[in-house]
């Protein structure tokens, strides 16, 4: 089943002789539960078209539509509705709230539809993550790893459509960069959550079950690596 | 290559980076330097302005002495505040044919210094100042008299002294006006303003001619001088003194200017006495705005009021450039690390505060001050006309050019409270600097918090509200300069709202009139009195008799007999009674008057046994002795007096005392009994250091409000004893009728005015009551003792009869005319001194919150900045705006509420601070807080803080999402 599909997105910027075409007509679409790494070099365009997927991002013109949804097509707070509850960002560096513990920060965009907490759910999740004796804890008191980890839990806790991770390792070390990949993987796998995810680092992105390379803006190769049920 | 200070132009290329907070930064230095500016020169200016305006009109001098003897000039070199000294002597008359006023036929020259014209407003209206001593200025007077005289005329003349030559006929004559006296058979020199009389059978005027006869050239005339009466028989003419005939002179007018700076308390009243032989005149109003006078309830006032806007200014100023510098410093604490990471000590980096600090000082220094002045000359322009009202009680003053008064040492202290101010602010933010070590600000960890956080359960306000707790409870560091804002706001208002009410309170009571109280519907009528001349004429036959009678061991009864015999030839200067009549007649009869009712507003009173007054009043009179450090001799002294206070009594019609008898559930009966009629205790008054005076040793001024000065009740009695006219004592007791507070009367009786000489109160009577105590009096009626007063309510114009009343009253001493509208002059003086008080506040409370409002903007926008990345990805989580807006006014709710708590504390504290300096300048001052204002201060800054933080938050959200999250630094 097609979870998310690209048509033709072109993302520039500046004006005139200063114009940058960052995206030059994207088209692709993934599979519910694929894996999907994005991989180019620096410049090559990948965030910027993770960060239109994730709707954090407006494309200069072209569609994103995730389920039946056109993404860009909606308001500005449908689209934040529909970011917190479908998309799961993952950053480089985390980006958590500094005044929020290990659960607050988890369940940040659930509590934000004005729901009850499901505290199985949270257990489960921060007991896959692996932080079960953090919870209390303020970012400012975890390690690199673990504030991934934290930020990985928030994606996943409300079961988003799509899982979006823009170099989750960048900023770890190989072991901790290891565990993180782990942890999506077994996301992946486990409760077939669509991941795409950006690295520059090819070994990572052989992980995947499809890699997709872009250069220059545009996709230059989209090569199945292993079938959705693991199977190369 | 010249060494350069990478620590400063690193700085120097932040403040150029980040404008807006450069600029908010001299902005708020600015306003400081403004403010200090305007309180200095402000308050140098007014009162210069105020010195400027007293002495257009009654002269630059401080002391004039008249006919000071040579040999007693020792006396001012003695005292060593007198700084100039002005001659003027009295050369001696001429005869002026070109008079065109038989009772003016000569001119009296004056030799004066050119000091002494300068001091004096002598102005010349026609010509020039006379150069020579055969040079005269002639005063206007003669030509509006219609001499004809014109310049370039000359005069020749010898001048003479006037003697007055008492013949002999008809004992010795006095001149009671002039103070002027000849004995029998003698002759003696008039005084310079004496009138002109023809020779006649008691006495001639005789001249006595010295020195050359000389020509005179009149080369100017002037404005018709302040001494100049209008019945003197010589008209001004000045020339010029020299510095010889000074030193030659026997005797000369001397005007004194003293060193202000150099004098203490007690100074002019020293003088004085020492120069007790002379005619003295003091520039009252001149020596009391040079602060140096014996008002010290006013040198206080305006040097507390300079003393509370300084501290305001700096408190304000302190937490403005403090806060700025603290997010400054949070800002910057990444690149100091790293300078500190290759090499940088901790000086350098503390010097890296002091550099902005100060060189946005050196900028806004000059410039502040410069605006600073403008706003003091328009400031002071604009109440000009109120300072003018303010001291027209005492005359007619005119609005002066404002000057500017600026003072060596005023900008000195502007300099000095600038410099102390900034340095304390960038004091704290640059020893936090200076200890930031490399690593914490490179990581951005610059404290490792050890605690750790339950997960907060979501309440009413949801996820928004969980966070807005998290962001004030977790990070408490970063709202404290928002609450410090806050709670500085709340302080300038709370603390100027309440000084500003307490001050004019002060003022309302303190420039309360005394002895007067009229009926409010009577206040516009003009009131007319006569002391009628046969019932003195009694009076005088009544304690003759009285006296020879008794003739007690220790009176002298021949001395006593002589002075009664002057007090029954002084009744020769009063109006008889039938013309009072038939003036009466007439004005009842102008077709301009209105109605003209008649009163008996003051019978005096009774003395009231000290038993009646209440422990209040008891406490408040000691502590009047107290402050007049009375010995104990003179207490004692005083006991006798005081077993029985002396007390007023008002009169009020028969209707009058109906209405007030119905309105205040009293029993009309009691009140309009013939034989023992009742009073009514009006239960409020005010003692006062001003009132009750024991000597001339009084520390500062103090005021109480005594809310009840009796304990008693309705239906118990008054002890009082009255002296009838037989000179015995009757003690009697006079039931109270009813008990009231001025308030519950005030359409009927202004008992506002509620200080007096040592008065224990007002009672209130029928005219019942009143025939009954003139009888105990030994009187027959009340007519025999009251003032009767008429009041005359004018519907038109009624120049004429006006006129004709002025003149009796300036011809008789029994004539009293009060103009209607006279209290408008005091009220007049009260508003304007309000109405200043309203506009200085006003005007310090609007600058101090722009510096406070700037500070707020600041902080909040400084914290929006800082949190840019929060929000974004808030945003990128899926977080709505107005849901983030929402988490904004909660937390801006929470630290309004907490700026509130510190705000009110610290304004509390002050509040008693003012009301205990306040309150130890004046006694018991009662004072009401301004709630209204309160609340105004409050909602004032609830808005103020909401609408800025939705300001810029609004503003972040502008900007784009990504951006914001990928910025690591601002």
């Amino acid at each position: 089943m097609e979870i998310l599909r690209c048509e033709n997105l072109v993302k520039e910027y500046g004006e005139g002789e200063a114009k940058v075409k960052a995206l030059d007509n994207v088209s692709f679409s993934v599979e519910k539960g694929e894996f999907v790494s994005i991989i180019g070099p620096s410049g090559s365009g990948k965030s910027t078209l993770l960060h239109i997927l994730g709707g954090v991002d407006k494309p200069t013109s072209g569609k994103v539509i995730v389920g039946d949804t056109d993404m860009h097509a909606l308001s500005e707070n449908k689209l934040a509705i529909f970011r917190r509850r479908q998309i799961g960002l993952i950053y480089q560096f985390y980006n958590l709230l500094p005044v929020l513990n290990v659960d607050e920060n988890i369940v940040l965009p659930h509590l934000l539809d004005g729901r009850e907490v499901d505290q199985e759910r949270l257990d489960l999740v921060v007991e896959q993550m692996g932080l079960s004796h953090r919870r209390n804890n303020l970012p400012s008191q975890l390690s690199g790893g673990q504030q991934q980890r934290v930020s990985i839990g928030r994606a996943i806790y409300n079961h988003p459509a799509i899982v979006l991770a823009d170099e989750p390792t960048g900023n770890l070390d190989r072991k901790n960069g290891s565990e993180i990949i782990e942890l999506l993987k077994k996301s992946n796998r486990e409760q077939n959550q669509t991941l795409i995810l950006i690295t520059h680092d090819e070994s990572i992105a052989l992980q995947a079950d499809r890699m997709i390379c872009i250069e220059d803006g545009k996709i230059v190769k989209d090569e199945r690596i292993r079938m959705i049920d693991g199977n190369r | 290559m010249k060494k350069k200070n990478i620590v400063h132009i690193v700085t120097k290329k932040y403040m150029m980076q980040n404008k807006k907070r450069t600029f908010v930064t001299g902005l708020g230095i600015l306003l400081m330097i403004v403010l200090m500016t305007c309180v200095f020169v402000g308050k140098d200016t007014s009162i210069q302005y105020l010195m400027d305006v007293v002495a257009a009109k009654d002269g630059h001098w401080h002391m004039a002495v008249y006919d000071l003897k040579k040999e007693d000039e020792k006396i001012l070199e003695n005292a060593g505040f007198v700084d100039e000294k002005g001659y003027a002597l009295h050369k001696g008359f001429i005869e002026f044919e070109q008079s065109a006023n038989e009772m003016r036929p000569f001119l009296n020259i004056k030799g004066y210094q050119e000091k002494a014209f300068e001091w004096n407003n002598i102005v010349v209206s026609e010509g020039r100042m006379p150069e020579k001593e055969t040079e005269l200025v002639l005063s206007d007077a003669c030509l509006i008299d219609g001499s004809k005289v014109g310049l370039g005329d000359t005069i020749t003349a010898q001048t003479f002294k006037r003697m007055l030559h008492n013949l002999g006929n008809g004992g010795d004559i006095t001149f009671p006006y002039q103070k002027f006296q000849v004995l029998k058979n003698q002759r003696a020199e008039t005084p310079e303003q004496f009138p002109y009389f023809a020779p006649n059978d008691d006495f001639v005027e005789e001249k006595d001619y010295f020195g050359e006869e000389k020509t005179y050239t009149i080369v100017g005339f002037v404005e018709t001088p302040n001494f100049e009466k209008e019945d003197a028989a010589a008209y001004t003419a000045f020339t010029v003194c020299t510095e010889d005939e000074v030193a030659q002179a026997d005797s000369a007018n001397v005007f004194l200017r003293f060193d202000t700076k150099k004098m203490k308390g007690n100074d002019t009243i020293d003088l004085q006495a020492a120069l007790q032989n002379y005619v003295i005149e003091i520039n009252d109003m001149l020596l009391i705005f040079s602060a140096n006078s014996d008002d010290i309830t006013m040198n206080m006032l305006v040097n507390g009021m300079s003393a509370f806007f300084i501290s305001l200014i700096m408190l304000s100023s302190v937490v403005l450039i403090y806060n700025v510098f603290e997010l400054s410093f949070r800002e910057r604490s990444k690149y100091l690390g790293m300078l500190s990471s290759v090499g940088a000590t901790a000086k350098q980096k503390k010097s890296s505060i002091y550099y902005e600090a100060f060189t946005l000082m050196i900028v806004a220094l000059p410039l502040g001050i410069g605006v600073g002045l403008v706003i003091v000359k328009l400031g002071v322009n604009a109440i000009s006309k109120y300072l003018v009202n303010m001291i027209s009680f005492n005359g007619n003053f005119e609005a002066q050019t404002v000057h500017l008064s600026v003072d060596a040492m005023s900008i000195l202290f502007v300099i000095l409270f600038s410099t102390i101010t900034v340095f304390i602010s960038a004091y704290l933010p640059a020893r936090k600097v200076s200890k930031i070590g490399a690593v914490e600000s490179i990581r951005g960890n610059d404290s490792r918090k050890k605690k750790t956080y339950k997960m907060r359960k979501v309440g009413r306000f949801g996820a928004e509200g969980m966070l807005s707790k998290n962001f004030l409870t977790r990070q408490k560091r970063s709202k404290k300069s928002i609450c410090r804002a806050i709670a500085v706001l709340l302080v300038v208002f709370l603390v100027t709202s309440f000084s500003g009410k307490m001050v004019n309170t002060v003022i309302d009571y303190s420039a309360q009139d005394s002895n007067y109280c009229i009926e409010n519907e009577t206040k516009n009528m003009s009131i007319l009195q006569c002391r009628s001349k046969n019932k003195e004429l009694q009076r005088i036959e009544d304690d003759i008799e009285r006296a020879k009678k008794h003739n007690h061991e220790d009176m002298d009864l021949e001395e006593y007999l002589k002075a009664k015999e002057e007090e029954r030839e002084n009744l020769e200067d009063y109006l008889p009674d039938e013309d009072f009549d038939l003036l009466l007649e007439r004005i009842k009869n102008h077709p301009d008057v209105k109605r003209v009712e008649e009163r008996y507003d003051y019978i005096g009173g009774f003395d009231v046994k000290d038993s009646f007054f209440s422990k209040e009043f008891h406490e408040a009179d000691l502590a009047i002795k107290d402050a007049y450090m009375l010995t104990e001799r003179e207490r004692e002294e005083w006991k006798e007096y005081e077993e029985y206070v002396f007390s007023q009594l008002i009169v009020l019609g028969d209707d009058t005392i109906a209405q007030i008898a119905k309105d205040c559930n009293m029993d009309l009966n009691v009140l309009m009994d013939s034989d023992n009629p009742g009073c009514i205790v009006v239960n409020e008054k005010i003692l006062s250091t001003d009132a009750n005076v024991y000597n001339d040793r009084c520390q500062g001024s103090k005021m109480f409000e005594l809310e009840n000065i009796t304990d008693l009740q309705v239906g118990d009695s008054i002890p009082v004893r009255f002296y009838n006219k037989d000179g015995d004592e009757v003690d009697t007791n006079v039931p109270i009728a009813g008990i009231v507070k001025p308030d519950k009367i005030a359409k009927y009786v202004d008992v506002a005015c509620r200080n007096g000489a040592r008065t224990g109160g007002f009672f209130i009577a029928s005219k019942n009551a009143a025939e009954h105590f003139a009888k105990v009096y030994g009187y027959d009626s009340i007519d025999t003792i009251t003032e009767k007063s008429y009041y005359i309510d004018f519907q038109g114009e009624a120049a004429s009869l006006i006129k004709d009343i002025e003149v009796m009253q300036e011809n008789y001493t029994n004539i009293y005319y009060i103009p209607a509208g006279w209290s408008k002059i005091e009220m007049n003086m009260k508003q304007s001194i309000s109405m200043m008080v309203r506009i200085l506040l006003g005007c310090f409370v609007a600058m101090t919150s722009c510096i406070c409002l700037m500070n707020l903007a600041a902080s909040i926008g400084g914290k929006m900045a800082l949190r840019k990345k929060d929000f974004a990805i808030m945003q990128s989580i899926g977080m709505e705006k107005s849901q983030i807006q929402k988490m904004v006014v909660l937390e801006t709710v929470g630290i309004l509420v907490e700026g509130f708590v510190y705000g009110i504390v610290i304004s509390s504290l002050m509040i008693v601070v003012v009301y205990k300096l306040l309150g130890g300048l004046v006694g018991s001052v009662p004072f009401s807080a301004p709630y209204v204002l309160f609340a105004c201060a409050f909602l004032v800054i609830i808005v103020a803080v909401l609408a800025i933080a939705i300001y810029f938050f609004k503003k972040q959200d502008a900007e784009n999402i990504l951006e914001n999250i990928r910025n690591e630094s601002v």
